[in-house]
């Protein structure tokens, strides 16, 4: 059941990037980094480069997502403590 | 065995990051065979992106609808926004005109109110009937609104309770205007079928929807500029103007005075040097007083009181002949 809602959701956070419902991709990715985590996004965002042709120029969703992945793995265990 | 564990972590991160930034270079260098890959791998997500941009069925369409109606009701507000501004603005400068009227003197003439009676069809074109005549002070050459300042014709023949109006359309019809945009001033002519034209040099940049004024009516619009035909190898280029309201919906009208059409240049140009001829003579002065203020004049000077402009006022004020 985890599994399926991790794919859903996944599939939900790509969706919304190509209908450019930026709101909605940022608040999945959200969700999905606080309940399965970040690595996977990257993956996610390697894929969204390449569709939209990024590499030819700057692949910034790939970019940002490291970035989120490195803040991410940095917050969460003293989010974690504080609670 | 918590600091192994956290170690392991930021291990398994750096390692992570590493293999990232590896494909991402390997992204850069082959973005082609990425390109293509992403292609295969996000065919589901495309079919769902392309299932809701394009397909027929109700959910898509109702998101579309939803989106295309929300850009709308973002471009209606714009406007309307816009069309405030522009409203207040023209309220403004109504406001601002009435006064520089009154400060100028005009006397807001009053105008007769005439329903249309007959009109193009039962009569030749660009002639109206109107019911209203000599019993209710029309007069033969008066300008015809429609609204508040737009021209349309003068009184042509009166009776005593009907009149009819020639439209400035009417062939032969000629006429001084005055076309905003460019800003020159042009000879318009009827060309008969409610249009008229203006005939301009090449090169003034005429353009549909410029204001054409009759500055010898006050207060005089005409209409618009509807169409421009200019062909290069013409001399000249033509503007030519129709009445925004279309002559079957003209069902009422206003009449003005005759002294609401301006006298011409020349006339005014006599008119003033009249004037100015009358305030250089002025009554009831004698020659004795004038030599009196002379004399008076002269002695002063050799007292040294009085420079040479208040000798000047003194020969020309009558107040202070007095003195």
């Amino acid at each position: 059941m985890v599994f399926v809602k991790s794919v859903l959701l996944y599939f939900f956070i790509l969706l919304s990037f190509v209908q450019q419902f930026w709101w909605l991709g940022v608040i999945g990715l959200c969700i999905f980094s606080w309940f399965y985590g970040a690595g996977w996004l990257i993956f996610g965002a390697f894929l969204l480069d390449a569709y939209f042709g990024n590499f030819y120029a700057v692949p910034f969703y790939s970019i940002i997502t490291i970035v989120w992945f490195l803040l991410f793995a940095y917050l969460r265990p003293r989010l974690m403590e504080d609670r | 065995m918590l600091y192994s564990k956290r170690l392991t972590k930021k291990r398994r991160t750096l390692r992570v990051v590493i293999i990232s930034l590896v494909v991402l270079a390997a992204g850069t260098f082959m973005p082609f065979v990425f390109s293509y890959l992403g292609a295969i791998a996000m065919a589901p997500v495309h079919a769902v992106h392309t299932w809701l941009s394009e397909s027929s069925s109700l959910v898509p369409t109702f998101f579309r609808d939803r989106q295309s109606l929300l850009s709308d009701m973002e471009e209606l507000e714009h406007q309307l926004a816009i069309e405030t501004r522009t409203s207040a603005t023209n309220r403004h400068l109504i406001e601002e005109n009435e006064r520089l009227r009154a400060l100028l003197g005009s006397d807001g003439t009053a105008r007769i109110e005439a329903a249309v009676i007959g009109r193009p069809g039962t009569l030749p074109y660009d002639y109206l009937q109107i019911d209203r005549g000599t019993n209710h002070g029309i007069e033969v050459g008066a300008p015809v609104f429609i609204g508040r300042d737009v021209v349309i014709g003068l009184v042509a023949f009166t009776v005593a309770e009907y009149s009819f109006v020639q439209l400035v359309t009417t062939p032969d019809f000629e006429a001084t205007t005055f076309i905003s945009g460019p800003n020159i001033v042009a000879t318009m002519e009827g060309v008969g079928g409610g249009v008229a034209r203006v005939r301009v040099p090449q090169g003034i940049p005429l353009s549909v929807g410029n204001l054409v004024y009759l500055p010898s009516v006050e207060p005089g619009i005409f209409g618009r500029v509807s169409y421009v035909e200019n062909e290069p190898t013409q001399p000249e280029q033509y503007g030519y103007l129709t009445f925004d309201t279309a002559l079957s919906g003209i069902h009422k009208l206003t009449v003005g005075k005759l002294s609401q059409i301006s006298r011409s240049a020349e006339e005014i140009d006599e008119y003033i040097k009249d004037e100015l001829k009358k305030t250089l003579l002025i009554t009831g002065v004698t020659g004795d007083l004038t030599a009196t203020t002379t004399n008076s004049t002269a002695s002063t000077t050799t007292n040294n009181n009085l420079n040479a402009s208040s000798s000047r006022n003194l020969l020309l004020t009558p107040e202070s002949w007095s003195l």
